[in-house]
Parts: C-alpha cells; sequence; structure tokens
C-alpha cells in the first residue's frame, strides 16, 4: 500500500469533525451519523493499513533538509493505532448519550472527534519532531474539552492540564535537541539513533533522557508530575475516559517508550543510573497511586489516582528493556486501557442516571443499575488482577520479567506490584461493595434510577467483555507481542 | 471422561447465569433449576469417579487458555473430593429451597452457589498449580457474597474481613507461585521450593483459620458469622485443607501450626 494513505485517518477526523461545528444539523441524530460515520471508516482504516502495512515514510511538511514531519507504520505504532481506531468508536457512542443534554454539544462533538486524528497522528509519528508536534496538538485540542463545563473547577483543571503539559514538552523539547546533535537523525530507529563515537559525555545524555523521560512523564502522570490527571477528572466522562484510558495517558506512556528504544536506545541505557532513577520513579508512582486512591471519596477521582499507579505498571515493564519486560507493559497497556475505560464509562452512568458522584451516595445502586455495576465489578476484579481476568496475567507477566530480568530494581518492582494490589483491591472492589451491599441503614435509591439507554450500555458491556476474553486469550495475545516487543529491545538484530 | 471433567468444571459456572435470568422473578423456577444443575454435577461427580475406581486417571490440558494454561486431572483423590462436594452442594440446594423460603436476594445465592460450586470443583480437579490458584481464587471471591449475604453490619463486617484475608492469602500464593514458577524455569529447587510450599500453606491456613489468622477470624467473627451461610464455609475450609496437602507431600507446616493451636488453644 502507498504511504500517502497514512494521512487519511488522521485527516480524515480532524475535517470532518472541525466542519459539524459549522453545519446546522435537523435532529441530534443526524449529527451523530455525521460524526459517526467518519469515526468508523477511520478505524476501519487503520486496521486495513495495519494489516497491509504502507512501506516507506510519508512526509507532510519539511522545515529544513533534516528536520520535517512524517509518518510511518512500523509494529509498535501499529500496536497504539489499533488500541486508539478499536476504543475509539465505543467512546462515541458514549459520548453522544452523555453530552445530549449539555448545551453546546456541537462544539464538545466536534473537538472530540478531532482528537482522534490527533492521536493517531502520535502513533503514526516516524520521528522525534514529528511526535512532538501530535503530542503538542494533543495538548491544544484536549484544553477545551476538559473546560467543557465552565466551572470554576473546570477551569482550573483545564489550566493545571496546560500548564503541566506546556512544561513537559518544554522538557521533552531538550531530549530532541539533544537527539538532534549526538544522534545520526530523529528518526525512530530500532536500537536509537545514537551514534556510539559521537556520545562523548554519556552523562550529559542520561541527564537528558531524564529530563524527557519527565517531559513526557507529565501526561503519563509520573509523580511528581501526576496532580493534573485527578483534577481532570472534573471533565465529562468521554472526556476522563479518553484522557484517563486511551488517548492523552497513553500517548505519555507510548511517547516514552518511542524514546527510550527508538531514540535513545536500550542498550545506552541498560544498567546506568538513569535506567534505576526512571525505575524509581515509577515504582514510587504506583505505591503512590494506589495509597491516594484508597483515601479518595470521589468516584471518578478515586478511578482517576488508579489510572496513576497503572500508567507507571507500564512504565515499570518498559523500563526493564528486555524483551518480557516490553511485551507484558505493551500488554498491561492494551488491558488496562479497556478495563479503566469500562471502571470510567460505569462512573459516568451513574452519574449521568443519579447524579451521584461519591462513594458513600453509592449504597444500593447496585440493585438499580444491575447491567453497570455488575460490569463495574468485572472490571474491578480484573484490575485488581483476579484470574481468569486480563488484569492477573498482564501484571503477572510485569512480576515475573521483573524477577528475572530487573536485578534488585526488578525484585522491588515485584513487591511494589504485589503491595499495589491489594491496595487495588481494596479502593476498586469497595464500591462494588457498597452498590450490591448496602449498609441496612443506608436509604436505598429511588426506582426511577436505572441502567442507561443503548447508547452507553452497549459500549460498557463490549469493553467489559473484551476484559473477560483478553484474559481468556492472554497467552495468544502475549505471543503476538512477544517477537515485536523483541525486535524492539533487540534494535532490530 | 474428557468431557466428564470439563463439564464438572465449566457447566456451573455457566448454568449459573441461566438459573439467575431464568428464575430471578419465578421462586419455585429458581429452586427446581439450582437443584437440577446441582443434581447434573453429582451425576457427573458419580460416573468420574467410579470409572476412577478402575484405575484410569484422565488429564485435560487447555494449552493457552487463562495464561499459562489450565490442566485438570481425574482420578483417585480427586474424584472421591469431587464427589463429597457435588454431594454437599446438592444437599445444600436442596436444603435451601426451605431454609430460604422468606428469605431475599435468592437468585443472587443460587448465582453464587453455583459459581463457588464450580470454582471448588475445578480446586479439586487441578493438576498444576496454577490452575488452583485460578479456582482458588474464583472460589473466594465467588463465595464473598455469601458472607455479605443478610446485609447486616456483622455480615459487612466480616465480609471485609473476609475479603481482605482472601486478598492477602491470594497474593501471598501468587508470590510463592511465581517464585515456584521462575525456580523451575531457571532449574533451581531447595530454598524456592520450601518458600513456595510454605507461601502456599500460609495461603491455605489463612482460610481455615490456622495461626497466625485465627486470630483475625476470632476478632472479625468471620467463622460465626460465616456459619450462617448455609454450608459455604465448611465447605471451604475442607477445600483449603485439601489443597494445602497438594502443596508438597510433607505437612510440616500444617504440623506446627495445628499443634501450636492445640496446644496453647489461643
Amino acid at each position: 500500500m502507498n504511504s500517502y494513505l497514512l494521512i487519511l485517518p488522521i485527516f480524515l477526523p480532524i475535517a470532518l469533525g472541525a466542519l459539524s461545528k459549522f453545519i446546522r444539523f435537523r435532529t441530534r441524530r443526524a449529527r451523530e451519523i455525521f460524526l459517526m460515520i467518519p469515526v468508523c471508516i477511520t478505524s476501519v482504516l487503520v486496521w486495513v493499513l495495519i494489516l497491509n502495512r504502507p512501506e516507506g515514510t510519508f512526509t507532510l511538511f519539511k522545515f529544513t533538509q533534516n528536520l520535517a514531519i512524517s509518518l510511518r507504520l512500523d509494529d509498535f505504532g501499529s500496536f497504539f493505532a489499533a488500541l486508539i481506531a478499536t476504543l475509539w468508536p465505543f467512546a462515541s457512542l458514549y459520548a453522544f448519550e452523555y453530552i445530549s443534554p449539555e448545551k453546546r454539544q456541537d462544539a464538545f462533538l466536534a473537538l472530540y472527534t478531532m482528537t482522534y486524528g490527533v492521536t493517531l497522528g502520535v502513533a503514526f509519528a516516524s520521528s522525534f519532531l514529528s511526535m512532538y508536534f501530535f503530542y503538542e496538538l494533543l495538548t491544544i485540542i484536549t484544553v477545551p474539552l476538559v473546560m467543557f463545563t465552565m466551572t470554576e473547577e473546570a477551569k482550573y483543571a483545564a489550566r493545571k492540564y496546560m500548564y503541566f503539559s506546556l512544561g513537559g514538552t518544554a522538557f521533552a523539547f531538550i531530549g530532541l535537541i539533544f537527539i538532534i546533535v549526538y544522534g545520526s537523525s530523529d528518526i525512530f530507529q530500532l536500537g536509537g539513533v545514537l551514534n556510539p563515537s559521537d556520545i562523548g559525555n554519556a552523562r550529559l545524555l542520561q541527564i537528558v533522557y531524564i529530563f524527557t523521560f519527565c517531559g513526557f512523564g507529565v501526561k503519563a502522570a509520573i509523580f511528581p508530575v501526576h496532580s493534573w490527571l485527578p483534577e481532570a477528572a472534573v471533565a465529562p466522562t468521554p472526556v476522563t475516559a479518553l484522557l484517563h484510558a486511551v488517548a492523552v495517558v497513553k500517548s505519555g506512556v507510548f511517547g516514552i517508550a518511542r524514546i527510550t528504544y527508538f531514540s535513545f536506545g536500550a542498550a545506552f541505557l541498560r544498567g546506568t543510573w538513569a535506567q534505576y532513577v526512571a525505575l524509581a520513579i515509577v515504582l514510587f508512582t504506583i505505591l503512590y497511586g494506589s495509597s491516594v486512591a484508597v483515601r479518595e471519596r470521589h468516584f471518578k477521582r478515586r478511578l482517576a489516582w488508579s489510572t496513576v499507579a497503572n500508567l507507571s505498571y507500564i512504565l515499570f515493564g518498559i523500563l526493564l528493556l528486555s524483551p518480557a519486560g516490553l511485551t507484558s507493559g505493551m500488554m498491561h497497556m492494551l488491558f488496562h486501557a479497556f478495563m479503566k475505560i469500562t471502571l470510567f464509562y460505569c462512573a459516568g452512568a451513574v452519574l449521568y442516571q443519579s447524579g451521584r458522584e461519591y462513594l458513600s451516595e453509592l449504597d444500593g445502586l447496585g440493585r438499580r443499575m444491575p447491567v453497570v455495576f455488575v460490569c463495574y465489578t468485572i472490571s474491578a476484579l480484573a484490575l485488581t488482577g483476579i484470574p481468569p481476568l486480563s488484569g492477573f496475567y498482564s501484571k503477572f507477566a510485569l512480576g515475573s520479567a521483573g524477577v528475572s530480568d530487573g536485578g534488585i530494581w526488578g525484585a522491588i518492582g515485584a513487591g511494589v506490584l504485589l503491595i499495589s494490589a491489594l491496595l487495588t483491591a481494596i479502593y476498586a472492589i469497595y464500591p462494588a461493595i457498597r452498590a450490591f451491599f448496602p449498609q441496612k441503614s443506608a436509604t436505598l435509591p429511588s426506582k426511577d434510577i436505572r441502567d442507561p439507554n443503548a447508547y452507553m450500555l452497549i459500549p460498557i458491556l463490549l469493553t467489559c467483555m473484551a476484559t473477560v476474553l483478553f484474559g481468556v486469550f492472554s497467552q495468544g495475545i502475549y505471543n503476538a507481542l512477544y517477537p515485536i516487543a523483541s525486535s524492539i529491545v533487540g534494535g532490530g538484530v | 471422561m474428557e468431557f466428564l471433567v470439563l463439564f464438572s468444571v465449566v457447566a456451573p459456572l455457566l448454568l449459573a447465569f441461566a438459573v439467575f435470568f431464568l428464575g430471578r422473578n419465578h421462586t419455585h423456577r429458581l429452586n427446581a433449576l439450582t437443584v437440577s444443575v446441582c443434581f447434573l454435577e453429582l451425576a457427573a461427580a458419580v460416573v468420574m469417579f467410579v470409572v476412577s475406581c478402575s484405575g484410569s486417571f484422565q488429564k485435560v490440558a487447555l494449552s493457552d487458555v487463562c495464561g499459562f494454561g489450565l490442566t485438570f486431572e481425574a482420578g483417585g483423590f480427586r474424584s472421591l473430593y469431587v464427589l463429597v462436594t457435588a454431594f454437599s452442594w446438592f444437599i445444600s440446594a436442596v436444603f435451601t429451597t426451605d431454609y430460604m423460603k422468606n428469605g431475599e436476594n435468592r437468585a443472587r445465592y443460587a448465582f453464587f452457589l453455583l459459581l463457588t460450586l464450580s470454582g471448588t470443583v475445578g480446586v479439586f480437579l487441578s493438576a498444576d498449580l496454577y490452575t488452583t490458584f485460578v479456582f482458588f481464587e474464583i472460589m473466594s471471591f465467588a463465595s464473598y457474597p455469601w458472607v455479605a449475604h443478610e446485609e447486616t453490619d456483622e455480615a459487612q463486617q466480616a465480609a471485609t474481613t473476609y475479603l481482605v484475608i482472601a486478598v492477602i492469602s491470594g497474593l501471598t500464593a501468587l508470590g510463592g507461585g511465581a517464585r515456584w514458577r521462575c525456580a523451575g524455569n531457571s532449574g533451581t529447587t531447595g530454598c524456592s521450593c520450601k518458600c513456595t510450599y510454605f507461601r502456599g500453606t500460609q495461603r491455605n491456613a489463612a482460610g481455615r483459620g490456622n495461626l497466625p489468622f485465627h486470630r483475625i477470624r476470632r476478632q472479625s467473627r468471620l467463622l460465626p458469622s460465616a456459619y450462617l451461610a448455609p454450608e459455604s464455609t465448611r465447605r471451604r475450609t475442607r477445600t483449603r485443607f485439601c489443597t494445602s496437602l497438594r502443596y508438597f507431600n510433607q505437612g510440616w507446616s500444617l504440623w506446627h501450626s495445628g499443634t501450636l493451636l492445640q496446644r496453647y488453644g489461643w
């Protein structure tokens, strides 16, 4: 296939999303159809491109001879693109219903659809500069979504998100400069682009790696640049599901993986203090995020803190710099996306149907919204790591990779994962317990409250089913990802 | 025989959903379906036991399923315990029709009754540590609603304690199992084996109320509360005992903790 086709999945949702803002639709259904069609076509197109991968690179724009915005589809980009392409139609379907009572839903849905194209740009980016470009664009396009409700809380959250993200990309820019100076180019290559003869001061480059890691780590919500994520829970649930499950946070993780394996290179970083510092940061983040989640009483913010911890699970696997580590990190990236999006959908359904936001208000809601809370329970058990659900295998794989490949830090990581699993059990399962086993003294919710309609229920059920199926077929997924990870870690050798 | 083994494990799991949805608004139908499923399980267990008596041991491996694959084996000790379990469950199901005739949430109770049956049978028929762990977890979590069934404050407290102990002991067993797996891969045994065995037995000790977990259970009044949930805890206790024996032939940890409990009685 021709590499020109790579621009289509990016351009289509951006163009039609923007266009939808200016068209006067007679009915809500007409707008939804207009937006759903490009989303579905884009998803199909992405899968076609993944299965019939175009050769070569498509250059969008050239700054200089060596610096350009260009697109290419490799194994790792395909993995991320497949994840986004699979989840976005569900997210859109859910968003249509959720945002329907709001004014300015035309603006919301337009930006929501455009975000799809931008995120695919991150996946398809063939160079550090290209990824940086789409990364900044992702920040700009998602800020209005965070502040959509225009409450003081939402505006504050959006400002914080923007300041953190832009600050993070400033750090990432430092990495870009050094990679261009010390590397053969900024194009992503298996094994990295650093010229061993040009490196000279390796310690300086390792410091730069840490800066870049922290830069992309803002979106990956590592400590101490994580606090924007729970604040952003104030945004409408389709946005938090996007931010916390699919697009933004996974872009941060994806960016860190790219710079680690495709820019700096695993061989350069393995066994260095830079790797250990990064590992220490993510292990602390796991414990910190899990601990704070236990304390948090707001339903969506609790899930947001859970995301802070789980993103660092993925980073732990990536930073082990081994095939098993990267494979388990990718597995958890995939499984966590589905688990977390289901959990957020359920929290959003509760908010939408009953207006309840806090854990103390969930008593007995399981009786009124049984489908939502059954799906919540299944996903919570999966997130905890209960077999045979998906989260068990990815966490087990992470722990095993840590013990076998990570030395002392890997072993510490395995212990941290066990502690975090206990904390996860507490914070994730507790809402389900309140919902299904209310205290005798609690007042049961009104019988008017019930499960949402098909627009919201179908995405919840499908993502929940996927959580179960991934668990059953986890070995097959591991076997499919392992060769990709081996090739990346081995530098293409 | 392969079909029987899989049927014994999977059928209650799948039929639990049918029982729940078909029976939740019809008490008589619910009772009939629950008893029927348990009877089917008992029939399968009887056949399996009879075949096993002839000395045949059937192994069923589902590779690449649920991670490392699941392996089951029917024969001898396993078939006997599946028979005992199926019989207990059948009797309980019959007993429950009258015992809970005025109770609430009967469909929920029936659903988790069958789910726990599936988990328990899976534990007894498991042929490797991983399969045992998977079904042990299913059994543990599926039996949680039983402990909390009455939904009184006492039941809630007991259920919370039960859940915490189940999670902690599950993680402990997981740590041992992972260590075993890593040791198996690297070819080392010795210390790894003892470490794994210790963790595994302590995990089961938690469920049985052995030292040092008995005090937590006593304080939480878990056992008395759980005894109100018909038969469930006693069966699980028996299951945990048998699972402990299966970690290794030696029972030194069980013997020690049991002896200490007898001697000092606190």
